[in-house]
């Protein structure tokens, strides 16, 4: 096993899941915090502040996919494996339900005081997450803080023109779309927009072929960018020149892939910029 | 085309093969290169074609060396005939003796009347015309050194340069060929060839060359080149000699105890 | 043989290079008609002509009609080198993918790729697969001076193949992203999905480049039917002639693998296919051998969209899928000749 690859998986795997982790009881303030996943180490060096924190993933101290690289680099980091958690000693371990599942494996059997967490698809399900991650770490006001500012961010979203809403189509490496019933579904429908994903010519399940995508006519193409990302195929496929000409063609938006990959009060930005592409003009 | 050497040396794998070679090809001869397994024919051979170089010495074409003379026009002046041909695909005959003619097809030329013509005179000379929709591989070993034959011809170069063409022929068609060699030297052409049959040699040669122990042990006419002490000395053979229609003739019949002949290399 | 010798006596050389050329063309715009959404192909062509920025347009001009056209170039190049190289090695066998030629292309392209240094400059890329692909050339040509023959050159090639191919593994377990160990396939398959035209334009010039090479070293192959003697005896410097066949492979295959990934056994069918029709002679073997390849290049990719897998099946699984009896049956055929 590779660390390095699990620990960028976990931060692609969040994106879909089923429902919101059991949480347990919480303890005391943990002081000696660890964490094995991109998603929860965003969340945490938000809500405790990187002095209780024993180590954070080397991800995110990336600023390409993590949005709290500046408070990351004062923490150590790990890179997945069990053999770096444990002389560690930390008091509370938070690992995502998808990733590094060896290191959790062995964490378990050695009842070392693990959280996991899961992969909402909803505003609601960030904002229960939010709230029991900050229970769980001692800072429930601190969750509290968080979560009302996403929600007022969201809700001050400028509202929809009446009629119909404009259709969009988010693109992301490989030629995946995001599908109905995500955590990305619904920032479009806040933002204003109508996910086309389900109605495209093939679907939105699986790899799609660009040209399923541009005959499906959406009035907005966002693409899941990070142009600044290591080379791969996957990524070259969103700087496809097809792409670059549809936009003298259609609204076209690319919006970092940080700011919506993991659950988090950045999901706020990321609604805000879809919503001044809706009234953007192609 | 005369080609001259001039103290040619020439070494194989650190092995000195051929030294100090000075001899003369000249039009309108047959000439006989002939020598025990490993005296350096072959190698004499490919020297005399410009095909490779030598360790030391030179080759001259009409007095210039390769380089001077060109490889095309060296291409055009020596038509070269390996031994035991291979032929890599299975081409037709027609195919194949067209072959020749690349020496005189520009680099995007096509075929002319010319070539066609010298492809049917080289067909009829080597006994082949009726092979010529005939697939290579599918020839008997004589066919197939006919259409090889055939093809050297098609070049018309004024010199042919032939390595053991009557091997893998039947006596007939030895005969013949050897024959059709000795016409082609008669219309002008410098013809050399590497034989083993000596009886053949005699026959059909103007000039036999026998090389041995790294060089021309003799080189002359037939008769003063196959005595018994050359023969002796350089196959460790003893010939019967005869005559037939006041032509002599001699055929190898005994392998002598001494001088051991060299061991056979390939 | 005999069915040949017909065919060969009934269809002249130029009428077999137009007839391919013809399906060639055919086979193009039926690649560019057949995808994965139907979509009114004449309105497109009239609105893509007429420069009405439509979407079915846009399709066209820059994802079918690139695709269709890299189809073809791909194949050409690897049906060309094919030939070139069985007749520089007088071997049926010789084929840029079974020689390692095309995954040693891959390797220097993944490497150049995964580094970002075609980010950096596009050209990176197609010299990326060249440099692979001249390595393997040459190392193959130190083989084939030594005397190699069929088994040689069989394990020779399987040693580069390997070699390449995990050097490929490695450089992509090393490269920091998330999607590289997945794109491995690509790599070692091929695919010309979603390929653009700012690939086609990238590698047209080293192909064409790579074309006149081998097509340059018609004459020279005919004569090395005969063998290496015979053919510089009738006038052809075979170390000039190793050279171009040597760059003309690297600019070609280089190029064709560094923007679609290695696609096998092309080279291998397409001179085989051909051979009986080119009389065996290696010279017009090389143009018709690289129509055969477009030919089934583009077939192979019309194929591969027409199923019903989604993603779809890598363009060198159905190559291999037709590639591989055909190799089975000229190993046993090599076999019987050579014992």
């Amino acid at each position: 096993m590779r660390p390095t690859r699990l620990g960028l998986a976990a931060a692609l795997l969040l994106i879909a899941g089923g429902p919101a982790a059991a949480w347990e009881a919480p303890r005391a303030k943990p002081q000696r915090i660890v964490s094995l996943n991109l998603c929860a180490d965003e969340l945490l060096l938000r809500l405790v502040g990187p002095e209780r924190l024993a180590a954070v993933t080397w991800l995110a101290r990336d600023p390409r996919a993590s949005t709290v690289a500046a408070l990351a680099a004062r923490v150590p980091v790990n890179h997945g494996t069990a053999e770096e958690i444990l002389p560690l000693n930390p008091d509370l371990i938070v690992a995502g339900r998808y990733t590094t599942r060896v290191a959790v494996g062995l964490l378990t059997r050695l009842e070392a005081p693990l959280l996991e967490l899961d992969v909402p698809q909803s505003v609601a399900g960030v904002a229960e997450q939010i709230r029991g991650l900050a229970r769980a770490v001692g800072e429930p006001d601190r969750g509290e803080a968080l979560v009302a500012d996403l929600l007022s961010r969201l809700d001050a979203l400028p509202p929809a023109a009446p009629g119909p809403r404009p259709t969009a189509v988010v693109l992301r490496p490989n030629g995946f779309v995001a599908g109905s019933g995500s955590l990305v579904d619904e920032l479009l429908t806040r933002a204003g927009l109508e996910n086309m994903a389900d109605r495209l010519p093939l679907g939105s399940q699986g790899a799609l072929p660009l040209e399923a995508i541009i005959l499906g006519g959406a009035d907005v193409l966002i693409v899941d960018a990070a142009p600044d990302a290591p080379p791969s195929l996957a990524g070259a496929l969103l700087l496809h020149p097809a792409l670059r000409a549809m936009k003298r063609q259609v609204r076209t938006l690319s919006l970092p892939s940080r700011l919506w990959t993991c659950p988090g009060p950045q999901i706020a930005e990321a609604a805000e910029r879809l919503a001044a592409a809706r009234e953007a003009r192609p | 085309m005369r080609i001259e050497t001039h103290a040619l040396s020439a070494t194989a794998g650190g092995r000195a093969i051929l030294t100090d070679v000075t001899l003369t090809i000249e039009p309108g001869a047959f000439t006989g290169l002939i020598g025990p397994n490993g005296a350096g024919k072959t190698t004499l051979l490919r020297l005399l074609a410009g095909l490779a170089e030598p360790a030391a010495g030179r080759v001259t074409f009409d007095g210039r060396t390769a380089a001077q003379t060109g490889r095309r026009a060296l291409a055009r002046g020596i038509a070269y005939l390996p031994q035991s041909g291979p032929v890599h695909w299975p081409l037709r005959t027609e195919a194949l003796v067209m072959l020749g003619r690349l020496p005189h097809r520009g680099p995007l030329g096509g075929i002319t009347a010319a070539d066609r013509a010298a492809v049917e005179r080289a067909l009829a000379t080597a006994d082949a015309a009726h092979l010529r929709g005939r697939i290579v591989g599918t020839l008997s070993g004589g066919e197939r050194m006919r259409v090889l034959l055939a093809r050297a011809l098609a070049t018309e170069a004024p010199v042919l340069l032939a390595d053991e063409p009557v091997a893998a022929l039947d006596p007939g068609h030895q005969l013949a060929c050897m024959a059709l060699l000795r016409d082609a030297a008669r219309r002008g052409s410098g013809v050399v060839a590497v034989l083993h049959d000596l009886t053949l040699a005699a026959r059909f040669c103007d000039r036999l060359i026998l090389l041995s122990g790294g060089g021309a042990l003799a080189d002359g006419p037939p008769g003063r080149v196959l005595t018994d002490d050359h023969l002796r000395a350089a196959y460790g053979i003893a010939v019967q000699r005869g005559e037939a229609g006041g032509e002599p003739f001699l055929l190898p019949w005994h392998a002598l105890p001494s001088p051991m002949p060299k061991p056979e290399t390939p | 043989m005999t069915a040949a010798a017909t065919w060969e006596s009934r269809i002249p050389y130029p009428a077999l290079v137009a007839g391919l050329t013809g399906l060639a063309l055919a086979l193009c715009a039926v690649s560019a008609a057949v995808g994965y959404v139907p979509f009114d192909l004449g309105a497109a062509l009239s609105d893509w002509l007429a420069g009405r920025p439509t979407l079915g347009a846009l399709v066209l001009a820059e994802l079918r009609l690139p695709r269709a056209l890299l189809g073809l170039l791909v194949g050409f190049s690897l049906g060309l080198t094919g030939a070139a190289m069985q007749g520089w090695l007088r071997n049926p066998l010789a084929e840029p993918g079974l020689v390692g030629v095309s995954s040693a292309a891959a390797l220097g392209a993944v490497i150049v790729f995964y580094s970002g240094l075609s980010a950096a400059l596009s050209l990176a890329l197609p010299l990326g697969g060249m440099a692979g692909a001249v390595t393997a050339a040459v190392l193959l040509n130190l083989m084939a001076a030594r005397g190699a023959g069929t088994t040689a050159l069989v394990i020779g090639g399987i040693a580069i193949n390997s070699l390449a191919g995990s050097l490929t593994a490695l450089a992509l377990n090393l490269a920091p992203n998330p999607y590289a160990a997945l794109e491995i396939v690509f790599w070692l398959m091929g695919s010309l999905a979603d390929r653009g035209t700012d690939q086609l334009w990238l590698v047209l010039p080293p192909m064409l480049a790579g074309w006149a090479l081998c097509l340059s070293g018609a004459r020279a192959l005919d004569a090395l039917t005969l063998g290496e003697d015979a053919a510089h005896s009738l006038g052809f410097d075979l170390t000039g002639l190793r050279v171009r066949l040597i760059a003309g492979a690297a600019l070609a295959v280089g190029s064709a693998v560094s923007v679609t990934g290695a696609v096998g056994f092309v080279g291998l069918v397409a001179p085989h296919l051909m051979r009986p029709l080119a009389g065996a002679r290696p010279g017009r073997l090389l143009l018709l051998a690289g129509l055969a390849g477009a030919c089934l290049t583009l077939a192979a990719d019309i194929a591969v969209r027409l199923m019903p897998t989604r993603p779809e099946l890598k363009l060198g699984v159905v190559t291999a899928l037709i590639g591989a009896p055909f190799l089975i049956v000229l190993i046993a055929r090599l076999r019987r000749e050579e014992a």
